[in-house]
């Protein structure tokens, strides 16, 4: 895993696939990003090993009439990198200069 | 492998996959096919479903992801470069692309700008084309003066065809009057005197516009007898 820290776009899809949205449109609808945003951020996040693509298997696609999706599941690492994320946002949220205190005192 | 899935036959559905196509030209050739497979895939489905975005911000999606996929991968750019005509095409598409999403409103001002170009030019072309496909109203022999000496019968002329027309401009850009007698007492001069060579051309144009097109012979008649 890269040590870069996620920026809020990155760590809202990864919350949306730890809710169940696997697919872009539902990314989309779910955090309210436009596709501009949500499909480059998702194969950032597949390049960094955060992320991981699989095509849906045809047969069921085609049961239904429609064409197959490419779904998306977080890894082991994007799971780590969202809860390190998360932490650092809270910590964030409750001391916002806490950090720039730390980095004076040092 | 044959699509079991059909595509709507609306207008949105078109556009949005050529220009999902139009922006897969930057994405590098080995991830190109699922890229492609995947924003058609998600188009289809967003025009399946009700709401959500429009067809034409979802696909300016495609272009943003297509420019950011052909930046993460500049290795796979290099090694994929072709040679020959197709890759200056290709690199003029990509750099129109890059251009359109940098700066869309010089983009949109630029296709304007040709767009009514285009448009005025075709408008002008199609009168001049219409004066020359039109038929010659009058017949019979056509008689020349040169300016300033007496008449000279020139010469019996066919009518409706490109060689009348020939003779006319010929002898009309050698200053020459010309008098076309109609079969019933008609008459139109075209007339090219003493004028610079573009005004010339100008007239000389407007004026066989006049002899050749029957709407604006009335208009002119009357203003070439004063002449």
């Amino acid at each position: 895993m890269s040590g870069r820290r996620l920026g809020y776009t990155a760590v809202a899809l990864l919350k949306a696939l730890e809710g169940g949205h696997r697919y872009g449109l539902d990314m989309m609808a779910e955090t309210g990003l436009p596709s501009g945003t949500v499909y480059p951020t998702l194969s950032r996040l597949e390049k960094r090993g955060l992320v991981r693509a699989k095509w849906e298997k045809r047969v069921t696609a085609d049961a239904e009439a429609r064409p197959r999706r490419r779904y998306y599941e977080m890894t082991s690492d994007g799971k780590s990198a969202l809860r390190a994320a998360l932490a650092d946002l809270q910590a964030l949220a409750a001391d916002p200069f806490g950090a720039a205190r730390a980095q004076e005192s040092t | 492998m044959t699509e079991r899935h059909r595509w709507p036959r609306t207008l949105g559905a078109v556009a949005g996959r050529s220009l999902i196509r139009i922006a897969s030209v930057d994405v590098p050739s080995k991830r190109r096919a699922d890229w492609v497979e995947e924003w058609e895939s998600e188009l289809w489905h967003l025009l399946a479903a009700e709401g959500g975005p429009s067809v034409f911000s979802f696909c300016r999606g495609a272009v943003r992801h297509a420019l950011w996929e052909h930046r993460a991968a500049p290795a796979a750019k290099s090694a994929n470069r072709r040679s020959g005509s197709m890759s200056a095409l290709v690199q003029d598409i990509r750099y129109t692309l890059r251009s359109f999403q940098t700066a869309p409103s010089f983009f949109v001002i630029a296709v304007l700008t040709l767009a009514i170009g285009i448009g005025a030019n075709y408008r002008n072309l199609q009168r001049g084309g219409r004066c020359i496909a039109a038929q010659p109203p009058l017949q019979g022999p056509v008689t020349t003066r040169r300016a300033g000496h007496g008449l000279r019968e020139h010469r019996s002329l066919p009518r409706n065809d490109l060689h009348f027309r020939s003779e006319l401009s010929g002898l009309a850009r050698a200053n020459h009057v010309v008098r076309i007698d109609g079969g019933s007492n008609e008459l139109a001069v075209v007339r090219s005197l003493r004028w610079s060579r573009a005004r010339a051309c100008a007239r000389r144009r407007r004026l066989f516009g006049a002899v050749l097109d029957p709407r604006d012979r009335a208009d002119f008649r009357p203003q070439l007898w004063r002449a």
